[in-house]
């Protein structure tokens, strides 16, 4: 199991997290922004996973994984109850149509 | 074990990529389902089996139902657009249904049966569920049940949330417009 180097893992979470920022900025839709926090959620994950590889006896890190999964889980289903709420108000999702509402 | 890492390294690095770039949103909900279960993939490679399995049920039960449930009710107008299939795609996913088809029958007459029981032994030698549950039991306790009562009052804020526009839709949306 442990045949593949820790920096491989690394340089693929250090993308995946990059990407979901990217995501974040670039998108307009709150749902899309939504995924890209996500994404970034899971490249944390993947570092703790593969940290947690180099101490055997305490698995800390998967602990700490599985914590982030629950928590990720629970602010999904209320962001998107925030979403349904504010397309019920609005009638849009896009952040530049929402900003005309800030006053 | 390096190849396998470079197949769910080059499935997450594409599929994550073009969320980047696909216009349709439901296109990207499922290429975020493919970016989780190759994720899950490499949680594998690097030993967390349980999580493995906790993040297919999680993302792909849980979160990605959830966020195209949100795309549903919020995007009622763009998806009668989409066409939903023609000639050229119903050929295509023909093609690869057959070839997926004939990659798991070769597999399956690889299979050595021997080789298959001693690598599940050592799997389940191996396994980390057991030390997940007993330090969720004992050093991690109080963590464990505040994250229950939590899941629980997120259940219902949510509910709450949700439920909110049943309540007075038409004065929400008169004073809007």
């Amino acid at each position: 199991m442990n045949e593949i180097p820790t920096t491989y893992f690394l340089f693929l979470a250090a993308f995946l997290f990059s990407i979901g920022l990217a995501i974040v900025i670039s998108k307009k839709n709150i749902i899309l922004i939504l995924m890209g926090i996500e994404l970034m959620l899971n490249a944390g994950n993947i570092n703790l996973v593969v940290f947690s590889r180099s101490d055997t006896s305490m698995i800390q890190g998967q602990l700490l994984a599985l914590f982030v999964l629950i928590i990720a889980a629970i602010e999904a289903s209320i962001a998107l109850a925030l979403v349904v709420l504010i397309y019920k108000h609005f009638n849009t999702l896009e952040l530049d149509e929402l900003n005309k509402y800030k006053n | 074990m390096i190849l396998l890492f470079y197949l769910f390294s080059f499935f997450i690095v594409a599929s994550s990529g073009a969320i980047l770039f696909v216009k349709n949103i439901v296109h990207c909900a499922f290429l975020l389902m493919i970016t989780m279960l190759s994720i899950s993939g490499i949680f594998i490679l690097a030993g967390a089996d349980f999580l493995a399995i906790a993040q297919i049920m999680i993302y792909i039960g849980g979160i990605l139902i959830l966020i195209l449930f949100g795309i549903m009710l919020t995007q009622r107008n763009n998806i009668n657009q989409v066409p939903i299939s023609n000639f050229r795609t119903s050929i295509t996913s023909i093609l690869i249904i057959g070839l997926v088809f004939t990659m798991l029958i070769t597999i399956i007459f690889k299979l050595d049966s021997e080789s298959l029981i001693n690598q599940r032994q050592e799997l389940i030698a191996s396994s980390s569920i057991s030390q997940i549950g007993f330090l969720l039991m004992t050093q991690n306790l109080i963590a464990f049940e505040l994250i229950g009562i939590l899941l629980m009052v997120a259940l219902m804020g949510a509910a709450m949330i949700a439920a909110q526009f049943q309540d007075k839709p038409i004065h929400a949306n008169s004073s809007h417009e």
